[in-house]
């Protein structure tokens, strides 16, 4: 959880070489001048308008090359895009003491969640993108205005780590979201994250009243651990400290059916996002974290936008 | 009179005690043992609308409830079975310091009227309440069929015994198993040769050996079956005998036996005079009134009051208990085998 001396982004660093080869955040809208640009090869991104053509080189992105060209060429040949201009990245993130439990994976719903602060981050500061962060819940409401730079993320990711409790309040991600709304009057790339309880139906009109805005909304699900698990310890809810009886557990009936109704929640969740056009992923775990926030991503950048 | 009680109630309290601490200690480290090994969960909430898991946690809390009421009731029978469960009868002895003896004359000439006799006698040891009796039989020699006992299914199972044996040989017309039947249950009372028969003095004198417990204050009585028809040289003359029995405080009984014939004889005046002498009674052996008459005297015998406190016979009776333990456990044995499928 806590890391002696060194960066909170540690642990987010080895991954994130990963996460460079198969992510780029969505954008906001195209560069009007090309005065970012210390590093050359991140120029070339994958903005929305067409820049011109040109010989795949390893390191770029697989995914960017076009094959009607490559075809017709015969070498592999790669779309340019123009490169974007920076808008703030805004972390918001649900404290609620929900998202200390265990996660589907058995990893606590934090870790996960701190995970992808710190890669979304570090994609957004890759890019000279600020990136902010509010996080709250029914009690409290802890934000960190958008900087560059690997200070503020690491602040962020510090002050995730200090919210992020068993003890912490209850959630109220609605809440959450009013207060995004009032605060940040500028458009952003919006990165929920939170747990299914907090994103169902009956938020829809919050959200759309985010979309509303000129943010645009990206939603990161982490899925919460089967209480019902006989190979797992007992459970016992972070809520109401209702201790799951032993009876339920490995009871094969009520296992499908929670499951059943988590995959009923899940069609509900994913229609209503899809209706208001904010793409989403369900994160398992911190290994899968990537491949998710990537399927999340791809999905939005050759959806219908 | 019978009571029903505990013999010690107060161990309800302390099986009350001992299992509600027991209980607490239980219910303390579960809790504990809860918080260490738990891991925190969200969106359980889901559950509740679950109708498979309502319907498997009612099922389970109906299984549990009915386990903790078996269990209850396990533990109530097992605080009730230590308590020892009892009936507490109280018994006044009516009759309890007697002892009686029956001296029965086998010889050939009582044969045909032994079995008879022997019968009355169960008749007279079915009102029998704590008296001790025994029987012995003579001949020419004494044999001691049963001692002094207060064990009466023994003693009635032996007087039948005796009485189909005698009753097999009398008539004058019997087969070969029956005289067999009759040799071995009289085996020991013609030792003295073929000339020497009927040893009245003999076998009453015997029967006045019978009875132990000289000290204590008992009355005693012996119950003399004969014809008095004495054949051969006895140590002990009828009237020696008597003597003897009135020496040691005996009260004599005589049921005069035998043929009709030998009624107002010279032997039965002889036998009558001499026990009615010795302060004894006498009646003939197929009167009906000789056991009821026995019987008024032996109580009228009341020589002392030995244990004067009426004695407390308590039996436990633990079986409706442990047969509720015993159902009480194997309902909670099932009903926990069914929690945990």
């Amino acid at each position: 959880m806590t890391e002696q001396e060194g960066s909170p982004l540690d642990a987010v660093a080895a991954r994130v070489e990963q996460a460079r080869a198969v992510l780029s955040l969505p954008t906001l809208r195209r560069a009007t001048s090309l005065r970012d640009g210390l590093h050359a090869s991140t120029l070339q991104g994958h903005g929305q308008d067409f820049d011109d053509l040109t010989l795949y080189t390893p390191g770029d992105d697989v995914g960017d090359i076009d094959w009607k060209s490559s075809a017709r060429t015969g070498v592999p040949v790669i779309k340019r895009f123009q490169r974007d201009a920076s808008a703030p990245v805004l972390l918001v993130v649900d404290s609620g003491r929900t998202m200390a439990a265990t996660g589907a994976s058995g990893e606590t719903k934090a870790d996960i969640a701190r995970h992808l602060a710190g890669i979304v981050g570090t994609l957004a500061l890759d890019r000279g993108d600020p990136v902010g962060l509010i996080a709250g819940d029914a009690e409290r409401l802890v934000r960190v205005p958008p900087r560059s730079g690997r200070a503020n993320l690491e602040l962020m990711l510090r002050r995730l780590d200090e919210v992020l409790t068993t003890e912490g309040p209850a959630p109220d991600f609605g809440r959450v979201l009013h207060r995004v709304r009032a605060l940040s009057r500028t458009p952003a790339l919006i990165v929920l994250v939170t747990d299914a309880a907090a994103l169902t139906p009956a938020q829809a009109p919050t959200i759309t009243r985010l979309l509303g805005g000129r943010h645009r909304v990206v939603a990161l699900v982490v899925a919460d651990a089967d209480p019902l698990d006989p190979q797992a310890a007992p459970s016992q809810d972070v809520l109401d400290g209702w201790a799951v009886p032993g009876v339920l557990r490995g009871h094969r009936k009520a296992r499908e059916a929670l499951g059943r109704h988590r995959a009923e929640q899940t069609a509900l969740r994913d229609g209503m996002l899809r209706r208001l056009g904010v793409p989403q992923a369900t994160v398992f775990d911190t290994e899968h974290a990537i491949t998710a926030l990537a399927t999340a991503l791809d999905r939005r950048r050759r959806g219908n936008r | 009179m019978v009571s029903s009680g505990l013999v010690w109630p107060w161990a309800l309290a302390i099986v009350a005690v001992v299992a509600l601490a027991v209980a607490g200690i239980a219910w303390w480290r579960r809790g504990a043992r809860r918080a260490g090994r738990s891991r925190w969960v969200a969106a359980t909430a889901d559950l509740d609308v679950i109708p498979e898991v309502r319907s498997a946690l009612r099922r389970y809390v109906w299984l549990r409830a009915a386990g903790a009421g078996a269990l209850a009731l396990a533990l109530a029978c097992s605080a009730v079975l230590i308590a020892r469960p009892m009936h507490q009868q109280t018994i006044s002895e009516r009759l309890g310091t007697r002892d009686i003896v029956i001296c029965l004359d086998v010889s050939g000439s009582m044969v045909d009227y032994d079995a008879a006799v022997l019968n009355s006698f169960t008749e007279l040891i079915e009102n029998f309440r704590g008296e001790r009796v025994g029987l012995s039989i003579f001949n020419s020699t004494s044999r001691t069929v049963f001692p002094l006992t207060d064990d009466y299914p023994i003693a009635l199972d032996e007087i039948e015994q005796g009485a189909q044996v005698l009753d097999g040989v009398s008539g004058g017309f019997y087969s070969m198993d029956a005289l067999d039947a009759y040799e071995r249950w009289t085996d020991g009372t013609i030792n003295l040769g073929g000339d020497q028969a009927s040893l009245i003095g003999d076998g009453l004198a015997s029967c006045g050996l019978l009875f132990d417990q000289e000290d204590d204050q008992r009355s005693r009585s012996i119950i003399l079956v004969t014809d008095n028809e004495l054949m051969g040289d006895p140590v002990y003359s009828l009237s020696q005998a008597i003597d003897l029995t009135s020496e040691r405080e005996i009260t004599l009984f005589g049921l005069y036996g035998g043929p009709a014939e030998l009624r107002g004889s010279a032997l039965e005046i002889e036998f009558t005079s001499l026990i009615t002498d010795a302060g004894g009674h006498t009646w003939f052996a197929d009167d009906a009134a000789a056991i009821d008459g026995i019987l008024d005297e032996v109580v009228q015998q009341q020589t002392a009051v030995l244990d004067a406190d009426p004695e407390i016979r308590i039996t436990d009776t633990p079986r409706t208990w442990f047969l509720g333990l015993v159902l009480a456990l194997a309902g909670f044995w099932v009903l926990q085998w069914r929690v945990r499928s």
